[in-house]
């Protein structure tokens, strides 16, 4: 009988660096909270956890400015309430529900009920880091996925855009995804699923449109 | 591992490299200082520890959604019993009767005894008081003719029965 060992991330050419990128985004043990949780605890977490909440709900919110106030609301309320999470509760997956929550309070503030996340790609283009110090092949690839993920979030309806953020850039796992989103385990799982399904249709679009 | 998850997360993995590539591909977004955080969650006042406000009006909202449907259930309770009072049905009568000529419902209702006809548009309609019959939940109702009120000879209730035929030599 043939064992298939686990895989954790597709080999990519040229790109050594990726599987480690990826396994340190998904099984970082510092966001997994087993010590008592205070504010020193998650003071510690804040440098690390701080730039990819802010990513997720620039991703939900479409809008810098707003994506950094509901950031800053966000880590008020969790340092505020930080001693009534039970021990044991992986901080991060806690933190993203309050900026999900937060980030909802804000688009009814603002009696935003349209998709708010569609940027031009000359726009996103502006947005792309210094990259200069990586190949130009590279290069190229980051900016696909740029331009493929967030066509595809576009696509999302806020919750399931939520729940897919969650899980692939985030790496939380489905169970810390359905006490974020106060969801069912299933819901997640589907919601999850249909979601992948609408990135991967717009990659494909994505490469058989380039010529 | 069964095959079917293998390549579930595999394609998990594909999927989540783009994201990866995003994430180092957009700039690093800058994040408000530390000690700025906790200086504005510091200078916010704090709650009554008791009960918050929040599920206070949601326990009050609660308790007004409650009585509303009491009062609800209450009237269409008390307007089904007045329909009811309106369909009156004579008794079955005996199994002589056939099924059918027995049963006929007076509308509108019978009278209260002693109850008075009012007009062409009466509220009740009067039945001599020889047919009524006394039934357990304070409906008059009365027996269709030719059946007539008769008393169990084990616990006095009345019920319709038809009289007896005389039956000659």
């Amino acid at each position: 009988m043939v064992t298939v060992p686990p895989l954790r991330v597709l080999p990519l050419p040229n790109e050594p660096d990726l599987a480690e990128a990826v396994d340190a985004e998904v099984d970082d043990g510092s966001w997994a909270a087993d010590a008592p949780c205070d504010r020193t605890a998650l003071a510690a977490l804040y440098s690390e956890l701080a730039p990819a909440v802010l990513r997720f709900l620039r991703d939900l919110l479409g809008d810098d400015a707003l994506a950094a106030d509901a950031l800053q609301e966000a880590f008020v309320r969790a340092f505020r309430r930080i001693e009534t999470v039970p021990r044991g509760t992986r901080l991060a997956g806690w933190v993203f529900g309050i900026a999900r929550n937060v980030s909802l309070e804000l688009r009814r503030a603002r009696g935003r009920t349209r998709r708010v996340l569609v940027e031009e790609d000359a726009r996103l283009a502006c947005r792309v880091a210094d990259v200069r110090a990586r190949s130009p092949e590279a290069q190229l690839l980051d900016r696909e996925a740029v331009v493929v993920v967030t066509r595809a979030l576009a696509q999302l309806p806020e919750d399931r855009r939520a729940a897919l953020l969650l899980r692939l850039d985030h790496g939380l796992s489905y169970d810390e995804i359905a006490r974020a989103m106060g969801w069912s385990l299933a819901k997640v799982k589907v919601e999850i699923f249909r979601a992948r399904e609408v990135l991967r249709a717009t990659l494909d679009a994505y490469r058989g449109g380039v010529p | 591992m069964s095959r079917e998850r293998w390549l579930d997360e595999a394609l998990e993995a594909s999927d989540r490299a783009l994201f990866v590539r995003r994430a180092r591909a957009l700039r690093s977004p800058s994040v408000p200082e530390l000690g700025a955080i906790l200086a504005a969650a510091d200078s916010r006042p704090r709650r009554n520890p008791g009960i918050p406000a929040r599920k206070a009006v949601l326990v009050a909202l609660s308790l007004v959604a409650a009585a509303a449907v009491l009062c609800v259930v209450a009237a269409s309770a008390l307007t089904t019993h007045e329909r009811g009072a309106r369909a009156i049905l004579a008794d079955e009568g005996d199994a002589s009767v056939p099924l059918g000529a027995a049963w006929t419902s007076y509308e509108p209702a019978v009278c209260e005894p002693g109850a008075e006809e009012t007009g062409s548009d009466e509220a009740c309609v009067a039945v001599p008081a020889s047919l009524l019959v006394a039934s357990s939940d304070g409906i008059p109702r009365a027996c269709v003719e030719p059946l007539e009120p008769v008393r169990h000879a084990d616990d006095f209730a009345l019920a319709c029965k038809r009289e007896p035929e005389m039956s000659s030599p």
